[in-house]
């Protein structure tokens, strides 16, 4: 696994991706440890008469990484769809860092730190690899029209090339600086997803969501990415993890929540789960 | 060169300067940004109009003649006024088929509003002369140019180049900037643009009046050229033209769109010297099959186009170790390298 990146003076500028620096104060949560970072409540969602969702309700917290694990229909990547915005609640309240965000669309979400990561791939695939990380650096003002138009390059030329730090930053603690300036199409599946991770960093998130991010990758590859994931928790940042692999699990997760017919029937740690009766019975018969 | 010839190479300029100026517009849509606006001569439609009506003075002066809004504009605030129109149609139009809709589903309801605002011009008399449209809409700068037909076309050629220009400079400000690249990343992904915090449904209604605008220029510029416009030069079709223009001449480059803006209108014209031609509905009929056909021809086997859209390079730093041996590291640090690509 590559060595995290150095520090360097563009650490103590706020505004910089969370690859550049340590991870672990800036990224536990503004709102600090006590309280948790995201409140799920009675949350619900139904497509057409099947209730995917059905009054689901726990929190994460702003330090670690929580695990979300169900049987396959639990309604656990629903649920991912309705912290995200990519869904809507039909019940129930979504709390990300003390705000309400249950009716904002996903942009806004991704804006105040709530960043996902697919569970199917989605690169950027005509852009380069490079590019797929700039895009998501945030507080660019170049993205504005006014500004592209009126300011010309000067007006967003320092935001690129702290953003340009940071991702080059990031292929390098990655291992994919020798395809920064390739299309992103012409990785491999294994790659894309660390594209796909590192990019979800680039967005300098306070919760990164990860949906099935072992998912269709190789053995060698997964124990890769898991290694990635072990160490950006110890640099503190908070994650919220949905993943089939109870063991991957066991091993990356300090709290988790179990779902099945599209509510929360246990949490706890995953050693005390697997020895719950009503978690065993979902697995069996889910 | 004869007279002749002078004055029909001097029409074919002007006409390929609006077709570039309309083409870049709708490339910022579907090349860059993805967004299939079948109902793009609409907005080519609006601007031509109000630079009409607004240069040939109230319709009372024109006995036979029925529209509103007729004014004796300078023929700059005119065309500024049509391009502005071509804006703010785009608004309602865009937040009606830009919202909650697939790229193909928007796509038809693009064609429907095509369709529907041909109908509507066509059948509502009182509102831009209806089908016969309008007509005697005086040529533009006519006391300042040369006096000859010709000369007059030369000197109205190099002022639609000159506007072509302006939009080349600001158009590359806009798609070789971040935002350019936030709208690239719309058009790859959707769904992971907006979880990276991009308002899609916002940069594609700003493209979609970016374009409009652009296509109220170009309407603009046509009517003062033509002096007449009518729907049966505005139906769906034409939108198709632009289309081809730019899959020929490469989607998401302005060089490969002004190309393929000049390929596109010659390729038609070579049905104008085949046997039989002298009939007009075969002659028009034969014209739409060579566009189709080229269309066809490059979907299948070059769809990137004549001159595919650049890839974007950044030179590494200095400081990473083992990069420079990939060609990248000789540009100016912090500046972008463009690099065509060639068979991808």
């Amino acid at each position: 696994m590559s060595e995290p990146g150095g520090r360097n003076s563009l650490e103590d500028s706020p505004d910089l991706p969370s690859a550049t620096r340590s991870l672990s104060a800036a990224h536990a949560g503004e709102s600090g440890t006590s309280a948790p970072l995201l409140r799920v409540e009675k949350v619900s969602h139904s497509f057409g008469a099947v209730r995917a969702v059905a009054g689901a309700t726990f929190s994460v917290s702003g330090t670690g990484i929580t695990g979300l694990i169900g049987p396959n229909g639990a309604g656990k990547s629903s649920a991912v769809g309705i912290i995200c915005g990519n869904l809507r609640a039909s019940d129930g309240e979504v709390h990300f860092d003390g705000r309400d965000i249950t009716s904002k669309p996903a942009y806004l979400r991704a804006r105040w730190g709530l960043i996902r990561m697919f569970q199917l791939s989605s690169d950027f695939s005509r852009l380069t690899v490079i590019e797929n990380l700039l895009v998501a650096g945030q507080r660019q003002p170049g993205e504005r029209l006014i500004v592209s138009l009126l300011g010309g390059r000067r007006a967003w030329r320092k935001r690129e090339e702290e953003l340009l730090a940071a991702g080059w930053d990031l292929l390098a603690r990655f291992g994919l600086a020798d395809k920064a300036n390739d299309y992103a199409q012409t990785l491999s599946g294994g790659q894309k997803r660390v594209l796909e991770l590192m990019r979800a960093l680039m967005a300098s998130p306070k919760l990164l969501v990860l949906d099935e991010p072992l998912a269709g990758v190789s053995p060698a590859l997964a124990d890769e990415l898991t290694a990635h994931l072990l160490t950006l928790k110890q640099e503190g940042m908070a994650m919220l993890l949905i993943e089939h692999e109870l063991d991957v699990v066991e091993r990356l997760c300090d709290h988790v929540v179990a779902m099945a017919e599209g509510r929360v029937i246990a949490e706890g740690a995953m050693s005390s789960l697997r020895k719950m009766d009503i978690v065993q019975k979902a697995y069996s018969f889910g | 060169m004869s007279s002749a010839v002078q004055f029909y190479l001097a029409g074919v300029l002007v006409v390929a300067g609006v077709t570039i100026i309309a083409s870049w517009g709708l490339d910022l849509q579907l090349g860059t940004t993805g967004v299939l606006n079948f109902g793009f001569v609409v907005f080519q439609a609006a601007g031509a109009y109000t630079t009409g009506v607004l240069t040939m003075g109230p319709a009372s002066e024109h006995p036979g003649l029925s529209y509103i809004a007729g004014a004796h504009l300078p023929f700059i605030p005119a065309l500024l006024a049509g391009t502005a129109v071509g804006g703010l149609v785009a608004v309602p139009i865009g937040l009606l088929g830009l919202r909650r809709l697939r790229a193909d589903y928007q796509a038809i309801v693009f064609l429907v509003v095509s369709l529907i605002a041909t109908d509507v011009v066509d059948n509502t008399r009182g509102f831009m002369n209806g089908a016969a449209g309008l007509s005697l809409v005086p040529q533009p700068f006519v006391s300042l140019l040369p006096v000859s037909p010709t000369g007059y076309l030369w000197a109205y050629s190099v002022i639609t180049f000159v506007l072509v220009l302006v939009v080349w400079l600001v158009l590359r400000r806009v798609t070789e900037s971040p935002l350019g690249r936030a709208l690239r990343a719309t058009r790859e992904q959707e769904e992971a643009a907006a979880a990276l915090g991009k308002n899609v449904n916002a940069l594609r209604l700003l493209v979609f009046v970016i374009g409009g605008a652009l296509a109220g220029l170009s309407g603009g510029l046509y009517v003062g050229y033509l002096g007449a416009w009518a729907p049966s030069g505005w139906l769906y079709p034409e939108t198709f033209v632009f289309v081809t223009v730019i899959i020929v001449g490469g989607r998401g480059n302005k060089l490969g769109v002004l190309l393929g803006a000049l390929i596109v209108p010659a390729f038609g014209e070579v049905s104008q010297f085949l046997p039989n031609s002298s009939s007009a509905l075969f002659s028009g009929a034969i014209q739409w099959m060579f566009v189709g056909a080229l269309l066809l021809v490059f979907l299948w086997w070059r769809p990137r186009g004549v001159i595919p859209e650049a890839r974007r390079t950044f030179p590494a730093p200095a400081s990473l170790p083992g990069i420079a041996s990939r060609g990248i590291s000789s540009a100016t640090p912090g500046k972008q390298k463009f690099e065509g690509v060639s068979s991808e």
